[in-house]
């Protein structure tokens, strides 16, 4: 008897085959395991695809792109495309799996059912909790699809979801790189939007513990629009209403908001397949059973087992392969050496005064500070991206003709702003720029860099606004060389001798930019 | 060994609720006191908090209070149902709509549409699009600021 009671307990702490399928999607979804290591995020192509579940296509680890955030600029371009390819991924996925996705692919959703499974008072589904399961809709119509519109209307890209709600984006994407020390400068940067966000998925987590799936029942919109394909989805619980009882043991045993078993709020978790005493239940491909209870395994138990071997093993050679396509080391993969490497900021901090090429590479000794005649920043500043050093020497082309020259603005103070078209922050911000150069005029020298990854017109979307400052692609590295990488936006400036004195990812205001530049005017 | 596990239980749900409400306590506090480190400081000069307030965050700010209070009322209701130990009624079953139900055509041309949507957004630059967004990182967009 103990020893039955000992072999019950056990298999109940084992995981479940859902279990497994969640956890084995949950790694595919975030195959690029070497981005938790380097703080860096995959940049890819595989990106181009659309992952099922929600998972923050800035996380470190994440392979593809979210379906959600996807969504939300594509939308916020619709000034220059229709957003075609995302309506056909999410056509594609609602149709094939449609909320099976949240029940066994989706890695955020894995994350509250284990968040639940901690021991507390749980909250049970009501009326009230129905209720609050249409709030999921409404903030699919504003956050994901009116803002993002609304702003497209004004050349801004805003996915308003992502920006001010989104848990799965605060703890995958912006806590995922804060906690390598890699981005430790990153810390400096954050605002009250962190705040609340950050706020918000706390609450997220905590409600977790307590109410089943509570993000996914109440505020997931892309669970929203997987259940608008509950009724045409290719996979899903099926019921056989010959033999269906109308017992009501199903929807009374789901812990989600379910009326029907496979209605917009079902899950298609399989859950209710054992609790049907008729067997009316079963989760199906098509036609094809794929789960049908335990009472129905019991009689194929053999040839389901060597089939499940043979799904297992196929899936688990696909998992490595995957792994290893991410993971191995690549000659490709190895960031490209900017045309003036960077010292890093301890080789900077301890080189001493009477050693001004110290920090510069070995591989570039013949490189002799004489050859800069125009250089007028004292010759024992090495060059590089961290602030106290010269800033490395470039020339860009400006949109509208002309060249820009840095060698040109020594004796006056530059800003650099790196931007791009589809970066929300960046254009938000370009007005200040701009403000700037009224006000100091040629006493401030500024630069507006597009990054090298043009997804519109630049100069169509410029000639839209009234911009006074010099704007230019990076067709030279020029973002690479001031220490940039995948974060936008990026501001730079540089006192009168070249030295940076400013260099840090993020956004800025014009009060923000005038305390900077003021202070060194006055000098 | 029964009355052991029952209090473990216990025990540690006890502790997961402190736990929980230490956690909300301190992004209560964060919240009220802000981020106050400076984003830069060169000599002699300090600037405040750089924030970034488009005017829709004005206009949004009355829906984060509402996502608070919603939270809020979701844990009171769960507590008020643990104390008073009420049971959800199950509702009453009625079989779903079968796939049968849609007519049969719907699927394969619904495919066949997602198809021809995901060919004309590779022609129209939408893929790599989606490409350019996923492989950069808009640091307003994941909350960085």
């Amino acid at each position: 008897m103990d020893d039955i009671r000992t072999k019950k307990r056990i298999r109940d702490f084992l995981p479940t085959r859902r279990r497994l399928i969640q956890l084995y999607a949950a790694l595919l979804h975030n195959a690029n395991l070497k981005g938790y290591i380097q703080g860096e995020v995959y940049t890819g192509r595989t990106k181009t695809l659309c992952v099922p579940g929600l998972n923050c296509y800035s996380c470190p680890g994440a392979a593809g792109a979210c379906p959600l955030g996807a969504l939300q600029n594509a939308l916020a371009s619709t000034g220059n495309r229709a957003p075609y390819y995302m309506l056909g991924i999410l056509l594609l996925l609602g149709l094939t799996l449609g909320r099976t996705i949240c029940g066994f692919l989706c890695p955020f959703g894995l994350l509250q059912e284990l968040l639940h499974k901690i021991p507390a008072p749980k909250l049970k589904k009501s009326r009230f909790t129905r209720a609050l399961s249409y709030l999921k809709y409404v903030i699919l119509a504003v956050f994901v699809l009116a803002i993002p519109l609304y702003y497209a209307a004004q050349h801004v890209p805003m996915p308003g979801f992502c920006k001010y709600i989104c848990p799965a984006g605060t703890f995958g994407g912006a806590l995922g790189l804060l906690a390598n020390p890699a981005n430790a400068d990153k810390f400096s940067m954050l605002n009250i939007l962190f705040t609340r966000k950050f706020v918000i998925m706390v609450l997220v987590f905590g409600v977790c513990v307590f109410v089943y799936r509570a993000f996914c029942r109440f505020l997931c919109p892309l669970g929203a629009i997987y259940g608008l394909f509950s009724r045409i989805a290719l996979v899903g619980v099926r019921v056989e209403p010959d033999k269906c009882t109308g017992c009501g043991l199903c929807v009374g045993g789901c812990k989600m908001d379910v009326r029907r078993v496979g209605d917009h709020e079902c899950i298609h978790c399989a859950g209710c397949v054992d609790l049907c005493p008729t067997q009316a239940i079963s989760l199906r491909a098509g036609k094809a059973v794929l789960y049908a209870g335990k009472k129905a395994e019991e009689s194929r138990k053999k040839a389901l087992a060597a089939r499940r071997a043979v799904a297992w093993a196929l899936a688990l050679a696909v998992l490595a392969g995957v792994l290893v396509y991410f993971n191995a080391p690549r000659a490709e993969q190895q960031p490209a050496p900017s045309p003036s490497p960077a010292p890093t900021e301890q080789a900077a901090a301890v080189l001493p005064a009477d050693e001004p090429d110290a920090a510069a590479s070995p591989d570039e000794p013949e490189a002799p500070p004489a050859e800069e005649p125009d250089v007028t920043a004292p010759p024992d500043i090495p060059e590089g991206s961290q602030v106290g050093m010269r800033g490395p020497a470039f020339t860009a082309p400006l949109y509208g003709g002309g060249t820009f020259d840095l060698a040109d603005t020594r004796g006056r103070v530059t800003v650099l702003n790196f931007w791009a078209t589809w970066c929300t922050p960046c254009v938000n911000e370009l007005p200040y720029f701009e403000q700037l150069h009224q006000t100091y005029g040629e006493d401030v020298a500024i630069l507006a860099v597009h990054s090298d990854l043009v997804t519109d017109d630049v100069e169509e979307y410029l000639s839209l606004f009234d911009y006074t400052i010099p704007f230019a692609l990076d067709d030279s590295g020029v973002v690479a060389a001031y220490g940039g990488s995948t974060m936008l936006p990026q501001t730079v400036v540089l006192d009168q001798d070249g030295v940076i004195v400013y260099n840090q990812v993020g956004s800025v205001t014009y009060q923000s930019l005038d305390a900077i530049v003021s202070p060194l005017l006055d000098r | 060994m029964e009355k052991a596990l029952r209090a473990a239980r216990v025990a540690l749900a006890i502790l997961t609720a402190a736990v929980c409400l230490a956690l909300i306590w301190q992004a209560v506090d964060i919240y009220r006191i802000g981020n106050s480190p400076s984003n830069f400081s060169a000599p002699g000069v300090r600037i405040q908090p750089v924030y970034s307030r488009p005017i829709v965050t004005e206009r949004l700010g009355a829906v984060a209070p509402l996502l608070y209070g919603y939270a809020g009322a979701a844990v009171s209701v769960m507590l008020w149902q643990a104390i008073a130990g009420k049971k959800a009624r199950p509702a009453i079953q009625k079989p779903a709509p079968q796939p049968g139900s849609a007519p049969r055509w719907l699927r394969p041309a619904l495919y066949a549409a997602a198809g021809a949507l995901i060919l004309l957004g590779a022609l129209n630059g939408g893929a790599r699009d989606v490409l350019v967004k996923a492989i950069n990182i808009c640091t307003e967009c994941i909350g960085l600021g």
